[in-house]
């Protein structure tokens, strides 16, 4: 469970003067789920893209374990990235030859039904993810890199390809990372969040853990300056304080109801806080 | 695809059709396009379906992808230039607007600095006019290597569009293949960095903007471009022939030796550097005159006491396939005459070149036999009641000899006796003889046609009597004798009795003998004998039947050695190795030119 | 089969509650010795989550001895060996201290939560 399949060291891309990634470091274990949170221009894409191997990193080394050829790798970029003039099947045809994928699983693609002979070009762009998806599963991926995509695809849908993954990870140990994946329905399958900003890592926690080191207080006060938090969001009902990080004092010391969130509100406020501290300098 | 063949058989069968005159230069410049387009078309699919991304995500190096992307283009363009190379075998050979070298050169060309720069730019229309560019940049960078070379080496003559001449025809490199060899050698040198530039930054090629590929690529480009034009320098600068003089002796015992570089001119004591910018070739001189045709532009003459240098006639500057250059001249009085062209096909005319007063007159001659030929050669002038006419004889041709008035008359002198196949028709001590491959005829005149006087059948076609250095340039005094080869004998043909007479062996070049004959006016014949295995060279004297050995010169024609003779009325000059030395005739008394290394 | 959802939200991470819920089908009765558990790809994707998760709450299980995991053949429920009594003792304890907790937090006192069991013993 513990080894490596995926190592980076001293990552570094620019974007002629702009820095995308200043010198990232960070290990992927073997099965791990993770999703890498992050306000937009953070560097997230370019991080997925550089282990897509479609950026070439200016500096730094991306190592992936012996047992994971690129041919196990699947990567869907936010821009759908395919041979758009191809039909489904000629897409399929091709994505199976180029990845020598012999054996394929099309269990999900089957389920998705697309009619064969329309071009890749005519899908909504939800049909398109799930087709782009469909053929990333069918690869059988020891790691599969999912930029910022799901949210165009229906609920339903949604569910489907959620069950498709599950089953890749445990049939195939596949390792996820996701970007920002955060809706209700996939939010528990993440174990690890990094969160990115500025082109670093601000943050690297299991998300068992990060749950227990944030906590929403609604008051109307202040709150006293010995409770940190990460983001402050202000209505008519009242200040809603996410405190991070939390200890187990505050409850005996402080009258507050300190509340257990989602990760998926937990990566929205600490975004938002993220966004405010911007504002602030 | 499949209409191509079409296009190659039906080329094929119908060569001379209007539409191949269209069609060929149309499918030329289709073919530069076709090969711009292809170049910059590298990643368009991509580009155009949004497929970047997921084309660098396959599993495949970068260098994997361009091989990939690269092949079947490769393919695509030696296709082409298969059929094009068809077609143009096929027929398309006269109506091709390119020659086929440079077309083939600008093909190749255009296609591999288009596909260099093609990960350059997202934008079609960027990278063709990009491309366009680097090719004039590559041209002009290629010319001014040359020139900037040939000018410090001290050639003498290259101007501009000589060079630009040079890169589209090849007229120069095609003299040896080394130049030629030397010329692809320099243009790769060149090339070979825009290639190494893209392979080497393309090996981090990714989606990020094309901007930051293209630092990487021009910061790569820049060094290694500059170390391409040193070593195309260093090619160019190693392979102009700098060696190989050439020397020519003047009737007045003057040397004038020239190569690419200079002219110099040695007299008994002194010798003159000339630096002339002319491209010079046919040597004759008249004293203190050495005059020689400057390629492609004109006559020019040169007093060889004071090394002015004045063009006496300009050649009009012709167009399309009725350029024929120089075809040599003849010379009577003061007058040289030579043919140019005229502006019909079926229209030629007569310079006449008055040396005295350098004045140019021409005479227009039309007549069916100027269609489709090269030109007719002047064979002899008289003035007949009256009226000066030139008789003119056409090379390997079943068209009579003309006789050419000088009101524009032009008068057919058609024979009685036809030969079977075509024959090259020369005028010697007043008899035309027509040479062919099938045997000779000899024709005199009378009572205004010709008649055949002699004829040598098939079986003695061994009598091969222009053996020789038969001037090109003729003098009106002409030769009265013909010497020559029949069977394995050296001999003789009467002028008299038109019989052959036997003179002796002919020396085998097999056996590692090289003979030739020597016609300096009608009464001064020599003929020379290089044996290759003794290393010597003998010089006879021909008087009718006699036939004296004058001198043996030893150490004569060693192999690796390019040795050379020349006799003419100045003397004999001999050039054994780096030795030049100049013997007077008849007494082979040594002339010393003091000035002469 | 199984009837519970995961709360996201909770304080209690998810392997946790997919313990308790397994342990609380057991007690009820609802689990019996010897039944098979749904296969961890299965339960995951009921509950929509990471396999690892599902395998963790089993091997934790089955380290407490509640389930029997059988190689190829899936996970069996065993309470053979243990006393269920002492377990649903323990369990109801947790539940107790975690209404007491919110309890205390809502501002009652023992004397309160006292008056208010009598009477809803009383009642039933």
């Amino acid at each position: 469970m513990n080894e490596n399949v995926l190592e980076v060291r001293n990552l570094k891309v620019r974007f002629g003067k702009k820095v995308a990634l200043g010198d990232i470091d960070v290990q992927f274990r073997k099965g791990e789920s993770v999703v890498i949170a992050g306000s937009n221009g953070a560097g997230k894409s370019t991080l997925l893209r550089c282990l897509a191997g479609v950026i070439h990193p200016d500096k730094g080394q991306i190592l992936y374990a012996k047992d994971v050829p690129r041919e196990k790798i699947a990567f869907i970029s936010d821009g759908l990235s395919l041979f758009e003039n191809m039909t489904l099947k000629q897409g399929l045809d091709f994505h199976l030859r180029t990845f020598h994928i012999h054996d394929p699983d099309e269990s999900f693609f089957q389920q998705l039904k697309f009619s064969l002979n329309q071009k890749i070009k005519s899908l909504s762009v939800g049909e398109r993810t799930l087709y782009h998806l469909s053929l990333l599963l069918s690869q059988k991926p020891a790691v599969l890199l999912i930029d910022e995509i799901i949210h165009a695809v229906d609920p339903y849908l949604r569910e489907k390809f959620l069950e498709a993954v599950i089953e890749a990870i445990d049939k195939y140990g596949t390792t996820m990372i996701t970007i920002n994946h955060t809706f209700s329905e996939i939010q528990n399958i993440p174990e690890r969040v990094l969160m990115m900003e500025g082109g670093r890592f601000i943050l690297d926690e299991k998300s068992e853990s990060l749950k227990a080191k944030i906590k929403k207080v609604v008051t109307d006060v202040e709150l006293p300056a010995e409770i940190p938090f990460v983001f402050k969001k202000e209505s008519v009902v009242g200040k809603e304080y996410f405190v991070y990080p939390f200890q187990d004092d505050f409850r005996r010391k402080y009258p507050y109801d300190f509340q257990s969130l989602e990760l998926g509100e937990i990566i929205k406020a600490l975004i938002g806080g993220e966004y405010a501290k911007k504002r602030m300098s | 695809m499949i209409a191509l063949p079409a296009v190659i058989f039906l080329a094929g069968i119908i060569p001379k059709q209007p539409y191949v005159a269209i069609f060929m230069p149309t499918f030329q410049s289709g073919l530069l396009f076709w090969a711009l387009f292809l170049g910059v078309s590298l990643f368009s699919s991509e580009r155009g379906q949004k497929g970047m991304e997921y084309l660098l995500s396959l599993p495949y190096s970068r260098l994997e992808l361009l091989g990939i992307k690269v092949l079947p283009r490769l393919l695509s363009i030696l296709f082409f230039y298969l059929v094009f190379l068809a077609l143009y075998y096929q027929g398309g050979r006269d109506f091709v607007a390119l020659a086929v070298f440079s077309f083939s050169f600008l093909y190749f060309v255009l296609f591999f600095i288009s596909l260099c720069l093609a990960p350059l730019s997202d934008n079609f229309l960027v990278l063709s006019l990009v491309s366009l560019f680097a090719l004039v940049v590559f041209n002009e960078i290629f010319f001014l290597i040359a020139w900037l070379l040939m000018r410090m080496a001290g050639i003498t003559y290259f101007s501009w569009s000589k060079i630009s001449g040079t890169f589209l025809s090849l007229e120069w490199a095609a003299e040896s293949w080394l130049s030629f060899l030397i010329l692809i050698l320099a243009a790769i040198f060149i090339l070979l960095p825009l290639g190494l530039a893209m392979l080497f930054s393309f090996k981090k090629f990714d989606v990020r903007p094309s901007k930051i590929y293209g630092r990487r690529y021009f910061k790569f480009l820049a060094p290694s471009l500059a170390l391409g034009i040193l070593c195309a320098s260093l090619t160019v600068w190693l392979g102009i022939d700098r060696g190989s003089r050439y020397f020519y002796l003047t009737q007045d015992q003057k040397l004038i030796e020239s190569n690419y570089i200079s002219t110099k001119v040695y007299d008994h004591d002194s010798v003159s550097k000339l630096m002339i910018d002319f491209y010079r070739y046919s040597y004759w001189d008249a004293p203190p005159f050495l005059y020689f045709f400057h390629w492609g532009e004109g006559l020019v003459r040169l007093n060889t006491d004071t090394g002015a240098t004045e063009m006496i006639y300009q050649q009009p500057k012709f167009k399309g396939k009725r350029n024929w250059g120089f075809s040599g001249r003849f010379k009577y009085e003061n007058i040289i005459s030579l043919f140019e062209p005229g502006r019909a096909p079926d229209e030629i005319q007569l310079v006449l070149v008055d040396v005295l007063t350098k004045n140019n007159s021409r005479i227009l001659f039309k007549h069916d036999f100027f269609r489709d030929s090269g030109p007719p050669k002047i064979l002899d002038t008289t003035v007949r009641q009256g009226k000066r006419f030139w008789l003119a004889g056409f090379s390997y041709s079943t068209k009579h000899p003309l006789r050419l008035w000088e009101d524009g008359r032009v008068e057919n002198l058609e024979y009685k006796e036809q030969l079977l196949d075509k024959s090259s028709t020369d005028y010697v001590n007043g008899m035309l003889i027509l040479t062919s491959a099938n045997g000779m005829i000899y024709l005199k005149e009378k009572d205004n046609a010709f008649i055949a006087i002699k004829k040598i059948s098939q079986e003695d076609k061994y009598w091969r009597w222009n053996w020789s250095r038969f001037p090109v340039n003729r003098d009106s005094a002409g030769i009265i004798e013909l010497y020559g080869k029949r069977k394995d004998r050296l001999v003789r043909l009467n002028p008299e009795t038109l019989e052959f007479e036997d003179l002796g062996e002919w020396k085998k070049i097999e056996d590692g003998y090289s003979v030739s004959f020597h016609y300096l006016d009608p009464s001064e014949y020599y003929y020379a004998e290089i044996d290759r295995r003794g290393q010597n060279l003998k010089i006879f004297r021909l008087e009718g039947r006699q036939m004296m050995l004058l001198k043996i010169f030893k150490d004569f024609g060693a192999p690796n050695r390019d040795d050379r003779f020349e006799i003419s009325k100045g003397g004999i000059l001999i050039q054994r190795g780096k030795k030049v030395q100049v013997y007077s005739l008849p007494d082979f008394q040594e002339i010393k030119y003091k000035q002469l290394g | 089969m199984i009837r519970f959802s995961i709360d996201s939200s909770s304080s209690v991470p998810v392997f946790q509650q997919v313990i308790q819920a397994i342990k609380l089908e057991i007690l009820s009765g609802r689990l019996q010795n010897g039944d098979q558990l749904p296969p961890i790809r299965e339960l995951a994707k009921i509950l929509k989550l990471n396999p690892n998760t599902v395998a963790k709450a089993y091997y934790t299980l089955e380290e407490e001895g509640f389930i029997e995991s059988k190689r190829g053949s899936g996970n069996w429920v065993n309470t053979k060996n243990m006393k269920l009594d002492s377990f649903r003792r323990g369990m109801l304890e947790d539940e107790f201290r975690l209404f007491l907790d919110r309890a205390l937090m809502l501002g009652a006192g023992l004397e309160d939560i006292k008056n208010l069991m009598e009477r809803y013993a009383a009642n039933e």
